[in-house]
């Protein structure tokens, strides 16, 4: 399994060594030196070494001389205003609606991608947008959006251009969040976080063949980085997008749930979002609504407080209970807040403490 | 012929109607009487079937398109190609035919089964996810892998068999007389496959009739009389063949083979039911309480609880532009929620129409089983009223008004799917609307990133759309939905907020807050920058440039490698294409070699531009019928029947001539002169009716007309490649690597034909232009056989 990945990586890395077209270039944060003008990637666990004119797995870093450059700073190729509920995050500013803000590439090639228009490109096969972290920030006080969410394709692989919007971000007032997969490497994490304000991670499946086989990851980096959340105490959201037949066995959440019961706590808001056929899996059937929840079922058995379902418009467990009084205080339907009753972070009804971002 | 499965396949399905065949029979009458031609009657019969089951099943497995089918068609007729021509170069060392004949027969019989069986498991055995569409790397291997064996060796017979059959005097007359036998062998299979075995029989069933057949031929047909004499090794292997077929079948050895292939094929779901349909497969399968219809491997609906915001959001938002909708079409793609949403509308009646009953037989068996709404409301609602029958067709053939069309196909991807997103079409759909009529559709979007390929896509058909209807909103998403009216058509966020909740249906994700999501500005104007660059091309009947914009968006996730071809073609002008067409008096300069040499070149030319040139012709044909008539299976049938026809009456007259012509290179002159004529005279009818020049009775005649085209071009065709052969002999005595080497030249022709043809050259130039590249083809051929002839 591992042997596929490293082919992956290598193929990819060798077929990248042809000319890059001119772009404005941002020396990479994280990546060590080594002999003949090569250098090592330490962004995320790839680890990828390059040689010079070669380019990392995500198809956006580039070794030029010896010098690791990101090809994406101040570059989006996608920049829309959605609600925060669509990300999902449903325990930060309910009702609220987000700047988002995506590059071309990534660190994994998950063959249900959503977002592969952007995601599975490199930067100069699409059109993109001049915008550095000052005009970003700009446009996103102009839509009067209190959120700029790095999201769609994935964050990390833009990492300098999120860190220095968001360090901006914060210094103006706003808030940042990063809809990521998590596989980042601990150093690169560790900086970023002061500046954001929550971070939604897709935890794909429990099963460290599916992460090799179908998203060309690994599992063990991506629970790192959700320790990592935790003992950092920022608020964090887990998605898990249950794919028929590939990840919705009842053992392996059942598992998954113990685990994040054990290492994340019982407050950690946990998502099972339906699948709806994409990208290179277009055969496979929308999950059964009941397989969903069953997996709500085993969470809830596992302790969590806090598990919904997702992508079944008008489902109850799209909504929040508190788990003190049972009570339904937030009401959701759709991407909608129909109803909201949570004051200054605690439950309306008994005063419960509901963890997350609130005002 | 191999590429005559594409043909078939092309057509969705098999092919031929009955009396057709009688005259080609008892022509050939005489030849029948001796058995080994039986045997060569069930070789052609046994390739066809295998050629037909195996794509379906591949195609399946692959989940695939154009371009997936591209590649294994490929491979099949390079594997046959391979086998004939490898035939004809081994051919003095194999010392024992007859038992070679008979071995590589059998061979084929137990190797087509086996087949069958690895396509359905190589997934699940080299633990693939099931439901992943495969890169074209390996989609190229496994496929090549899983039919090398049949193709090779059935390629390897059609050599084989020309030598059995030869005559020392008129060697190319062997040729003429397999060609022909397999024809009708081809003929036999379409007709058999269409009517008797796809309808009632799976493929696993299907494999093991072909091999008892087949082995029934080896023990019975082929040299009989010779049994006394032979080996018993040989025999008892011809015995043991026949007895465990039949056993297999008898016992329902087949039955178990193929439940056990399908639950691995479909591994983690419980089948409820599998049915085979001339459009294809259709299989019911359960998840937990989900029950999933799939057509051709895609989900075609699922119930309980579909898709709920596509079905809101796809019916309710354009029907907030109508007033009061009370009739509305829906253009398959109805079943599992769509319909249902209509059904909330108390006054609103429904026709809808799908093309392939299997669909809705399937969904009528499920509702037997278990009720699942929105199923069951669907298939008992008395306002729904289902007609099994082409869309097009169904709209050009009612009196009906409509405030509302839906076209719920999803991709203009073919030729076929795409006479419902021209600009024809529309037109007809606006003569069938009421006042304040809609049409709606939806295709591929983003909110994210629109690549260049969605951008052309929903660009050519918001410009077909706006030639059409005075008002066209595009509503971005996921899916982008487009309604057009010749009503003014205003995003009034407010307006259809109110007649939302006016309308008090009960939504579970249609709120005004959600539609004012929807409809926020920020997307419209975001949209319409996009596509401020866009070309704005216009998507017509003959010119369904869509099709070829929708394989290159398919193109760019399913293969993204191949991504330079689209633009090359994209951007390539037509007299570039032209002079690409020329490319065969590139053997001009040739014509100083000997004459044997040139001649030879020329000649494979001539066999392998007829097997493009027919590909083209008849998909022609397949278009300008779907256009003006619709989908009629029967007539696609009847198409593919005449052709086939035509070919075996050619390459019987031809042969029977053969022996006594004494100017074969005139003669194969001629047949290119007719075919330009031919091309000529086809999109000169198409023109003449297309303009309405023609008195109104014309209109009736033309799909007369059409037949008759196919039947002259296949005689054409089929005349054509017994000269071709006599005057390869005529160079170079060895009757088997003439036959193989030429009929991998027709098959190779011939897939060209059909890929070049309905994904580039008819979508990228129009049917005239594109009879015009052909034209140039047969052209330059005409020319190197005048060169031919002069240097005599």
């Amino acid at each position: 399994m591992r042997k596929t990945v490293a082919v992956q990586i290598l193929l990819f890395i060798l077929l990248s060594s042809l000319p890059s077209p001119a772009f404005p270039e941002q020396e990479a944060l994280f990546y060590k030196k080594r002999d003949n003008d090569e250098v090592q990637c330490e962004l995320c666990p790839h680890r990828c070494m390059l040689s010079d004119g070669q380019r990392g797995f995500c198809r956006v870093r580039l070794n030029r001389n010896g010098v690791l450059y990101s090809l994406v700073f101040g570059q989006p190729c996608s920049v829309n205003v959605g609600p925060i509920e669509k990300a999902p995050f449903y325990h930060f500013l309910p009702g609220s609606k987000r700047l988002c803000v995506a590059t071309a590439g990534c660190n994994m090639r998950c063959t249900y991608c959503q977002n592969w228009e952007i995601s599975q490109t490199s930067p100069e096969d699409i059109r993109s947008y001049d915008l550095p972290p000052e005009k970003l920030v700009e446009k996103a006080k102009s839509f009067g959006v209190p959120t700029i969410c790095f999201t769609y394709s994935e964050p990390i692989i833009f990492y300098e251009y999120m860190y220095a919007t968001s360090k901006l971000a914060l210094s103006e007032g706003l808030k940042t969040t990063m809809v990521s997969n998590g596989f980042i490497n601990q150093e690169p994490m560790k900086k970023l976080l002061p500046y954001m304000s929550a971070v939604k991670i897709d935890l794909k499946s429990f099963s460290e063949s599916f992460y090799q086989d179908v998203c060309a990851g690994r599992l063990e980096n991506v629970l790192e980085t959700l320790r990592l959340l935790k003992k950092e105490g920022k608020h964090f959201e887990i998605v898990v997008l249950v794919i028929p037949t590939l990840n919705d066995s009842s053992m392996e959440i059942l598992k998954m749930c113990q685990w994040i019961h054990e290492n994340l706590g019982d407050d950690v808001p946990l998502h099972f979002t339906r699948f709806v056929p994409a990208y290179k899996l277009t055969s496979l059937p929308m999950t059964p609504v009941q397989t969903l929840e069953k997996a709500h079922s085993l969470a809830k058995g596992c302790g969590l407080n806090y598990v919904y379902i997702g992508n079944v418009p008008g489902h109850m467990f799209n909504s929040t209970y508190c788990p003190s009084c049972k009570k339904r205080i937030v009401h959701r339907s759709g991407y909608e807040i129909k109803e909201l009753h949570i004051k200054k972070g605690k439950c309306a009804f008994c005063g419960y403490d509901i963890p997350g971002v609130w005002e | 012929m191999s590429y005559r499965a594409v043909f078939c396949l092309s057509a969705k399905g098999g092919s031929a109607s009955g009396g057709l065949f009688i005259f080609p029979f008892l022509l050939y009458n005489k030849i029948m009487n001796k058995k080994l031609n039986w045997s060569l009657l069930i070789i052609g019969f046994s390739g066809m079937v295998a050629q037909i089951i195996l794509l379906r099943e591949l195609l399946i497995v692959y989940l695939g398109n154009e371009l997936s089918l591209g590649i294994i068609l490929g491979n099949w007729l390079i594997c046959e190609a391979a086998g004939a021509f490898l035939a004809g170069q081994l051919m003095k060392k194999i010392t024992r035919k007859h038992e070679a004949f008979i071995y590589l027969q059998l061979l084929f019989s137990a190797v087509f089964p086996f087949s069958v069986i690895s396509i359905r498991l190589f997934k699940s055995v080299l633990h693939m996810n099931p439901g992943e569409i495969l890169g074209p790397g390996t989609v190229f291997l496994s496929s090549l892998a899983l039919i090398i064996l049949p193709s090779f060796i059935h390629g390897f017979l059609f050599t084989l068999s020309c030598k059995m059959k030869e005559k020392k005097d008129e060697p190319a007359s062997s040729i003429g007389n397999v060609y022909v036998l397999e024809t009708l062998g081809n003929i036999t299979a379409a007709l058999l496959l269409t009517y008797l075995l796809i309808p009632r029989f799976h493929s696993v069933d299907i494999a093991f009739i072909t091999s008892l057949i087949i082995s029934f031929s080896c023990l019975f047909l082929v040299f009989p009389e010779s049994i006394a004499n032979q080996r018993p090794a040989l025999f008892a292997v011809r015995l043991f063949f026949f007895l465990l077929f039949l056993s297999i079948l008898l016992l329902r050895g087949s039955e178990t083979l193929h439940r056990f292939s399908i639950e691995k094929q479909w591994e983690g779901q419980k089948i409820l039911s599998y049915e085979n349909s001339v459009y294809g497969n259709i299989v019911s399968a359960q998840m937990e309480e989900q029950v999933i219809v799939y057509s051709n491997a895609h989900p075609a609906f699922i119930s309980p609880f579909p898709d709920i915001e596509s079905c809101e959001e796809i019916i309710h938002i354009p029907l907030l532009f109508h007033p009061d909708p009370q009739d509305a079409m829906i253009i398959s793609g109805g079943l599992g929620g769509f319909l249902r949403e209509l059904l909330h509308y108390p006054k609103m009646n429904i026709d809808y129409t799908e093309l392939d009953p299997a669909i809705i037989k399937t969904a009528f068996q499920i509702d037997k089983r278990k009720r699942l709404d929105p199923l069951h409301s669907e298939l008992n609602s008395e306002r729904i009223h289902y007609h099994l029958v082409d869309g097009r067709l169904f709209l050009n053939e009612t009196s009906s008004l409509y405030d509302a069309v839906f076209i719920r196909v999803s991709l203009p991807a073919e030729l076929q799917t795409n006479r419902l997103f021209t600009k024809e079409f529309f037109l007809k759909a606006k003569s069938r609307m009421k006042k304040n009529g809609l049409l709606v559709l939806t295709l591929p979007g983003s909110l994210n990133y629109l690549t260049d390929p969605m951008k052309s896509l929903n660009g050519t058909i918001r410009s077909t759309l706006r030639s059409v209807f005075s008002s066209v909103v595009v509503i971005p998403g996921e899916t982008n939905i487009f309604v057009s009216s010749d009503n003014a058509l205003d995003i009034n966020l407010s307006r259809l907020q109110n007649r939302l909740e006016e309308r008090n249906i009960s939504h579970q994700i249609l709120t005004p807050f959600h539609l004012s999501l929807k409809l926020d500005p920020i997307y419209q104007e975001w949209f319409n920058s996009e596509m401020k660059k866009v070309p704005e091309k216009i998507n017509r009947d003959l010119h369904p440039v869509s099709v070829f914009q929708s394989q290159s968006y398919l193109n760019s996730f399913f293969y993204p490698g191949r991504k330079n071809i689209f633009s090359w073609f994209k951007n390539i002008s037509f007299v570039k294409i032209l002079s690409l067409f020329f490319l065969p008096l590139a053997l001009l300069p040739f014509a100083i070699l000997p004459q044997r040499i040139y001649s030879r070149g020329v000649i494979s030319a001539a066999v392998f531009s007829t097997g493009l040139a027919s590909m083209f012709f008849n998909m022609a044909i397949m278009l300008l019928f779907q256009i003006f008539y619709g989908y009629i299976y029967s007539w696609i049938s009847l198409f593919i029947a005449f052709f086939m026809a035509g070919i075996s009456l050619g390459g019987a007259v031809s042969t029977r001539k053969i022996t006594d012509m004494k100017n074969p290179q005139r003669a194969i002159s001629f047949i290119q002169y007719c075919m330009l004529l031919m091309l000529l005279a086809l999109p000169a009818a198409a023109y003449a009716f297309n303009a309405s020049v023609l008195p109104s009775f014309a209109h009736l005649l033309f799909r007369y007309i059409l037949l008759a085209f196919s039947l002259v071009f296949g005689f054409l065709q089929g005349y054509e490649f017994p000269l071709a052969s006599k005057i390869y002999t005529l160079t170079r005595r060895e009757m088997e690597k003439t036959a193989g080497f030429l009929y991998a030249c027709d098959l190779m022709g011939g897939f060209i034909g059909g890929i070049l043809s309905t994904i580039f050259l008819i979508p990228l130039f129009g049917l005239f232009q594109s009879c015009s590249a052909i034209f140039a083809l047969k052209s330059a051929v005409v020319i190197l056989l005048l060169f031919a002839q002069k240097n005599r």
